[in-house]
């Protein structure tokens, strides 16, 4: 008790030396921060996207959402949102399969780059591809990861059934070539210059002497 | 889930980023908030902690609640999410006085070193001093808020994830900036007297007001996204806009308000004087402790406010259980069992990898987890080796009473072995082959037995194993290590018990003297130490991963590495088998051995030979070499070139235990289910009608990410290596130019190696151990 009186009075007489670094501590705090949070970032799907088509089909009010909004050649999240035409309530009770069609011959197209641990895993079938409820973030959504083998034209087909009802809605995608894989993982190479820099920036902080 | 009620409710998702972020905070806040409660007990209140973890918990909920999940579909909603992050989340937080806690929970050796030096930093307390001005604060916060809402920055949030959560973090971070001078976090000091914070709040509130009242009489959609987003239960987007202006208004005004008025009260109110005399405050201060302890009594932690280092055996159950001696034979007896069942398979079930245990178990999964082990805690294949179970029974029956000739007692023949291993590995494919798999196995036991057998101590696993010799080198960079708890103890002790053992258990077999242990090299974590030590003194402590690289100091048994060129040859041989060994699973490879073979005509495992010669030997010691030429050259070290390269050798160890982590957790993760259609074939083998017909195309966690982690292994091992590199060449020359000269030819060195690593990841690999 004694001693921990003692430290707390230790403490309490150095209070402005404190608020002197308090600026400083809480730049290098938020710094810290921002640079952890900024290395988790991560492009997030199912989120929903831009909407690739919304219109009416039999019973059915049909929106389709890709992600990311502007198409490339690989990875792509395709969710579907399902409701009913009479209240536009979602209806979470239908089975949702997804087609992928290549438009056009896939001579000129240019292939997508997969990590090297999905390069055999790909999806070669591109038709049926169920797309599930448990999929996006938001409940409401039938969703699927589509691996689109190469840039071009591409038409997408949505089948719908609930019941006895079965309906089908199409789209065309336009898929961009791949980036480069430096580009897509550029985000990933910024560690070492990163921490390089705020090294050299330690290194001198710790040689200046402060202002009298 | 037919209930779209029920569906909207559990629209939650984990974001990973985030997530971790909260997570670290709030565990380096308690952390450092249990040690200043106690040196600050009235700074420090239960309720500072129960606040930040409000503000931490309003932020998951905005990032990470169905409010996230739809706020592309509803503008109310995401303004409700905003509304979280500016005016709820920062005030909460920063009522915790987050600095000094979180400060005091950082690792020490981080704090000290890391962030130290910029703390006392000129430049940045300007910088930090610019940024908590009010003025700045206030227009930071008002123009995030503005320029968020026009419609083409709003519409760039909704239609990229990474400029939303750019979004997300600019809100929180002026939220916090803003809020700073209202809350005033300990210890912190008004920068403007208490009444300018009336109009500071008024002000702020007229400009929220006006964008919100905007909002919600705008006759027009404001943003075109949600226009088109689909209309659930025919909402209507125009009232959406509204009802979202609204929220915006009422609760945000209420937010600027109410304190603006609190100020206004106190203010206007005469000023109470309250005398503290010092009876009063240590009262005070001994009741806040006491609530404090039975607080972290309450939450299940121990109230101690000494600094001392986590010990994984002082965890109540754990630590118990990892130290009983039976718990370790019990894992020996199950790895015994399995390396049986291994054998077994391996010798007599189909010779096809993929479909015999002898294929999966021992390449993919035991090399997988063991990295994983090595990263998280450290050698733990070694305390749970099975080898060492059987030579302990054969003792029983084999004299072990000559000693290990003294030319063999160092690394020379480990290195040769695992250069030998790493090339009957690429030669003779032996991951693809469970018959030769399980004979080396096999022969693993009878080497155990025969060497421990016939000689004294530890022979086997401090000269010959290759297993143990690779977990030696990479547990330099395992945060635990088994060291004394208090170096006091030890100076007292006449009895040695820690190497010489007692009549009960015996004492380190590997020779190595716990006062004067530094590093994880040649612990092999049996734990007899802690069993034979009479004083209780010895834990398996946490401890600053990597330190040893650079320390330089004498260590039991090993001896500093400048002296042990060695254990330099074998962690070279480790780092760069490292890179050749990834490297012949990459197609380019391949190809290169498959041209080879029909250009000369030579076998496979003559190829595979002069690829590892050039690929592990020539070309690494030619480099290794030139680099140590330079460096001493260049910065006028007078210690000889062996010593040197000694030194500096062991600091590449980060950047090969990075490929050993990519590349064996590539395999681990594209063939993590591959045992289970293996146990249901040995189980259809044998006719026990367990399992189900197996499926051989079962899935796997091979995802896109993994990637993003190989990489992320290979940023943090070059990292590590240049640290630990420029601290040796310091080490060398006191002048920090000199140390520059001395550091620059290791660091290109470095940058080849992780360069060389990059590319060999990015190249289509083989699936070992799958049906692909």
């Amino acid at each position: 008790m004694i001693n921990s009186m003692r430290m707390a009075l230790s403490l309490r007489v150095r209070p402005t030396r404190l608020r002197a670094r308090a600026s400083g501590t809480s730049t290098a705090i938020g710094t810290l921060i921002f640079c952890v949070l900024s290395f988790f970032t991560e492009t997030s799907w199912a989120d929903g996207g831009a909407i690739q088509f919304q219109g009416d089909t039999g019973q059915f009010h049909v929106t389709v959402f890709t992600l990311p909004p502007i198409l490339s050649a690989g990875l792509v999240d395709v969710t579907v949102l399902v409701q009913d035409r009479s209240n536009l309530s979602p209806l979470l009770d239908a089975t949702v399969t997804l087609n992928l069609i290549s438009q056009g011959s896939s001579d000129l197209k240019k292939e997508a780059w997969s990590p090297p641990c999905c390069a055999l895993n790909k999806a070669e079938a591109l038709t049926d591809i169920p797309a599930k409820l448990d999929h996006a973030e938001n409940r409401l959504l039938y969703g699927a990861l589509l691996q689109i083998p190469y840039s071009g034209a591409w038409q997408l087909n949505v089948n719908i059934q609930r019941n006895i009802q079965r309906e089908n809605v199409r789209t065309l995608l336009k898929v961009n070539p791949p980036a480069p894989p430096p580009l897509t993982y550029w985000h990933l190479f910024i560690l070492p210059p990163l921490g390089v820099v705020g090294f050299i920036l330690n290194q001198n902080a710790r040689r200046r002497k402060p202002p009298r | 889930m037919a209930d779209p009620a029920n569906a909207v409710f559990s629209s939650w998702s984990i974001p990973i980023g985030p997530a971790v972020t909260i997570l670290l905070s709030f565990i380096f806040y308690l952390r450092g908030w249990i040690r200043l409660q106690f040196r600050v007990p009235d700074r420090f209140p239960v309720w500072r902690l129960l606040s930040f973890v409000g503000g931490l918990a309003t932020v998951f909920i905005a990032v990470a609640s169905p409010l996230d999940a739809f706020a592309g579909l509803l503008l109310q909603v995401h303004m409700t999410q905003h509304l979280l992050l500016m005016m709820l989340a920062p005030p909460l937080i920063l009522a915790g006085a987050p600095y000094l806690p979180i400060l005091s929970g950082l690792p020490r050796a981080f704090t000290r070193e890391v962030l130290g030096p910029f703390l006392v930093w000129h430049p940045l307390k300007r910088v930090g001093r610019i940024l908590l001005h009010p003025v700045f604060c206030w227009i930071a916060f008002v123009a995030s808020n503005v320029l968020w809402h026009l419609p083409f920055f709003y519409e760039l949030a909704l239609n990229s994830p990474s400029w939303h959560q750019v979004e997300h973090l600019c809100f929180l971070v002026t939220g916090l900036l803003f809020w700073w001078h209202l809350v005033l976090p300990w210890p912190s000091r008004p920068v403007w007297p208490r009444w300018a914070m009336i109009p500071y709040l008024v002000l702020a509130d007229l400009q929220n007001t006006a964008l919100a009242a905007f909002l919600t009489f705008y006759e027009r959609i404001l943003y075109p996204t949600y226009e088109h987003a689909p209309r659930l239960w025919r909402s209507n987007p125009l009232d959406d806009q509204a009802a979202a202006g609204t929220i915006m208004w009422v609760p945000g005004s209420i937010i600027f308000l109410v304190p603006a008025a609190i100020i206004a009260i106190r203010f206007l109110s005469p000023r109470s004087r309250v005398v503290v005399n010092e009876v009063q405050f240590v009262r005070v201060a001994r009741n806040r402790e006491r609530e404090t302890t039975r607080f972290l009594r309450k939450i299940g932690l121990d109230p101690y406010p000494v600094n001392r280092p986590f010990d994984l055996f002082r965890i109540p159950v754990l630590g118990r259980i990892l130290r009983a001696k039976p718990f370790r034979r019990g894992l020996q007896a199950t790895m015994l069992m399995a390396a049986g069942a291994i054998v077994l398979d391996g010798l007599l079930g189909p010779q096809i990898s993929p479909m015999n245990l002898a294929g999966v178990l021992p390449w993919t999964h035991w090399r997988g987890f063991t990295v994983i082990a090595l990263l998280l805690v450290g050698n733990l294949f070694c305390m749970v080796c099975p080898f060492t179970l059987a030579r302990d029974f054969a003792r029983q029956w084999l004299p072990a009473k000559w000693v290990w000739p003294r030319p063999l007692r160092n690394k020379w023949l480990a290195a040769l072995l695992v250069a030998l291993y790493l090339w009957a590995y690429e030669a003779f494919s032996l991951w693809n082959s469970p018959w030769l798999t399980a004979w080396i196995i096999l022969s693993y036991f009878l080497a155990a037995i025969l060497i421990d057998g016939l000689f004294q101590g530890a022979s086997f696993c401090k000269y010959v194993c290759p297993i143990g010799q690779f977990h030696f080198v990479q547990s330099l960079l395992s945060p635990f290590e088994v060291k004394v708890r208090k170096p006091d103890a030890c100076r007292s002790c006449q009895t040695f018990d820690c190497i010489r053992g007692g009549p009960r258990q015996r004492g380190c077999e590997l020779r190595l003297f716990q006062p004067k242990k530094k590093s994880n090299v040649d612990c092999t974590f049996c734990l007899d130490c802690v069993q034979a030590c009479p004083h209780d003194n010895v834990g398996l402590i946490a401890v600053l991963p990597g330190k040893d690289l650079w320390s330089g100091e004498q260590r039991s048994s090993i001896g500093p590495f400048a002296s042990r060129f060695d254990f330099a040859i074998l962690v070279l041989v480790l780092v760069f088998g490292a890179l050749t060994n990834a490297a012949g699973m990459i197609a380019p490879v391949s190809a290169l051995f498959e041209r080879a073979q029909l250009l000369f005509g030579l076998p496979r495992p003559v190829i595979v030979a002069l690829f590892l010669l050039i690929g592990m030997l020539l070309v690494p010691g030619a480099l290794v070499f030139a680099t140590g030429f330079l460096s001493r050259r260049l910065g006028g070290v007078t210690v000889g070139l062996k010593s040197l390269i000694s030194d500096f050798g062991v600091t590449l160890v980060p950047l090969g235990f990075g490929v050993w982590l990519a590349h064996l957790l590539f395999h681990l993760f594209t063939g993590s289910h591959t045992p289970i259609p293996v146990m249901q074939r040995v189980a259809l083998d044998l006719h026990l009608p367990l399992f189900n017909q197996p499926d051989w195309t079962i899935a796997s966690w091979a995802i896109p990410q993994l990637l993003d982690f190989e990489i992320l292994f290979l940023d943090l091992g070059l990292l590590v290596s240049l640290y630990a590199g420029w601290k040796v060449a310091n080490r060398y020359a006191n002048e920090n130019n000199r140390a520059l000269f001395i550091f620059a030819p290791w660091s290109v060195l470095y940058v080849l190696f992780f360069l060389a690593a990059i590319w060999i990841v990015f190249q289509p690999m083989d699936m070992r151990g799958t049906m692909m």
